[in-house]
């Protein structure tokens, strides 16, 4: 699994770094955490405005150093995946037919990477995201309505709106019990089911699965994807709790669930959810919400 | 005709799935590869041929993708085993390198990912071969 996590300097960053240590420590997942500089903040302060004000002591590099140990800090020195133990030599091509000897450290299972990236920061995530084939993002958000990222307030909406890959949206509270998740009965990814697991384990939370009724009660068709994902999951010894909610009252009842339990909608490209459930909704979804969401795809 | 040098690749998950996406990915990569869904038939598997990369998942019916990782490391030591999991706990990635894994990947993954900790795999399998 390939985690990005997208920080700025505020403190519900810290919040999605610990979120992305939880979920690392039990998947050994390779991991990014990646820092976002605008070209108006980069210049801030510079004579030369065709010039960057980028260096170490630049407060992003400086957050995002911080975050690298705090990440590491959830890792036992002996067990983390992400330390290099054995340098060696090796013969590199640098270029064609040139080789040259490097030193080389291979050691570490998984990696690590801080990166930051210069411009718009919803598309340099999602350029990073996509580079990297990405299989989550984890974007930090307050509580509040209004996110403070620096250069564009609605950054962790538009990213899990633009996203080809799953995102999820770390909010402050950080102890989830129970996973509240409207799955698309017409098309559910195996990436998605395999996330819920994946998150269902690290928080040892229960797991509710949602089906969407048009008032007449399940038709045949959901009423049989909605059995094979309970079977899905009661063959993998998770036993959901299963409900069915009627597509008029869709929206009051996650706006209720997320306001207490992880929220997980699956918002694929057709999905019958973001039919019934518009973009605009699940923003302020995202934005009401005081527990994390994750948006599948 | 299989190539007597092609690495071969054993692959047991039961969720066809994940098997149907694997076997053209890897095939295609150059390996020489067989899918399992039932741990039964791939632990029978295994006591006819020694294959140089096992990828198991780990929750199965049945025997499980660690007994299996045990059986195989006691049959074969130098098949290099990735383990692939859908419900990854800290203890069970510990006990899978104890257990001599080779790596230890979270589904979801993408192609590429898994791809790339075979090609290591099949690094070390060659470098053991030479030696």
């Amino acid at each position: 699994m390939k985690i990005l996590v997208a920080v700025d300097r505020s403190s519900y960053s810290a919040y999605a770094v610990e979120e992305a240590a939880r979920l690392a420590r039990n998947t050994l997942a390779n991991v990014t955490l990646l820092g976002v500089l605008s070209p108006k903040e980069a210049r801030k302060n510079h004579h030369d405005p065709a010039s960057v004000a980028w260096g170490p002591s630049h407060p992003l590099a400086k957050a995002l150093g911080q975050y690298r140990e705090s990440f590491l800090s959830y890792f036992e020195e002996k067990d983390s995946p992400y330390l290099n133990r054995e340098f060696d030599y090796e013969l590199i091509e640098v270029a064609k037919g040139v080789w040259q000897e490097l030193g080389v450290c291979r050691s570490a299972r998984k990696s690590l990477k801080v990166r930051t990236r210069l411009g718009n920061p919803v598309k340099q995530i999602l350029a990073e995201a996509e580079e990297d084939e990405s299989d989550l993002i984890i974007v930090g958000c307050s509580e509040q309505k209004q996110c403070f990222w620096e250069g564009d307030a609605n950054v962790p909406e538009r990213l899990a709106n633009g996203a080809a890959c799953s995102v999820l949206v770390v909010k402050e509270e950080r102890n989830v019990r129970k996973i509240v998740c409207c799955l698309d009965q017409d098309k559910t990814s195996q990436e998605s089911l395999e996330m819920i697991n994946q998150m269902v384990s690290i928080h040892h939370a229960d797991l509710e699965v949602i089906g969407m009724s048009d008032g007449e009660g399940l038709k045949s068709e959901v009423e049989r994807k909605m059995n094979s994902i309970l079977k899905y999951y009661l063959d993998r010894q998770i036993n959901p709790q299963i409900k069915v909610v009627p597509l008029s009252s869709l929206e009051e009842f996650i706006s209720k669930e997320a306001r207490q339990d992880l929220m997980a909608l699956w918002m694929g490209k057709k999905s019958v959810l973001e039919n019934v459930l518009p973009w605009t909704k699940v923003k302020r979804v995202i934005k009401a919400s005081h527990s994390s969401v994750l948006i599948l795809r | 005709m299989v190539a007597a040098n092609k690495t071969s690749i054993l692959v047991l998950d039961d969720e066809t799935i994940v098997l149907k996406r694997l076997r053209p990915a890897l095939e295609k990569a150059g390996y020489e590869v067989e899918v399992f869904s039932r741990s039964s038939e791939a632990s029978e598997r295994i006591t006819q041929k020694d294959f140089e990369i096992v990828i198991t998942d780990l929750k199965m019916p049945g025997l499980d993708g660690m007994q299996f990782l045990t059986m195989v490391k006691e049959r074969s030591p130098t098949t290099e085993v990735i383990v692939i999991t859908g419900f990854a706990t800290m203890e069970t990635a510990k006990e899978s390198f104890q257990k001599g894994a080779f790596d230890f990947l979270a589904k979801p993954f993408k192609l590429g990912e898994i791809q790339e900790i075979v090609k290591k795999a099949e690094a070390k399998v060659l470098k053991n071969r030479m030696q």
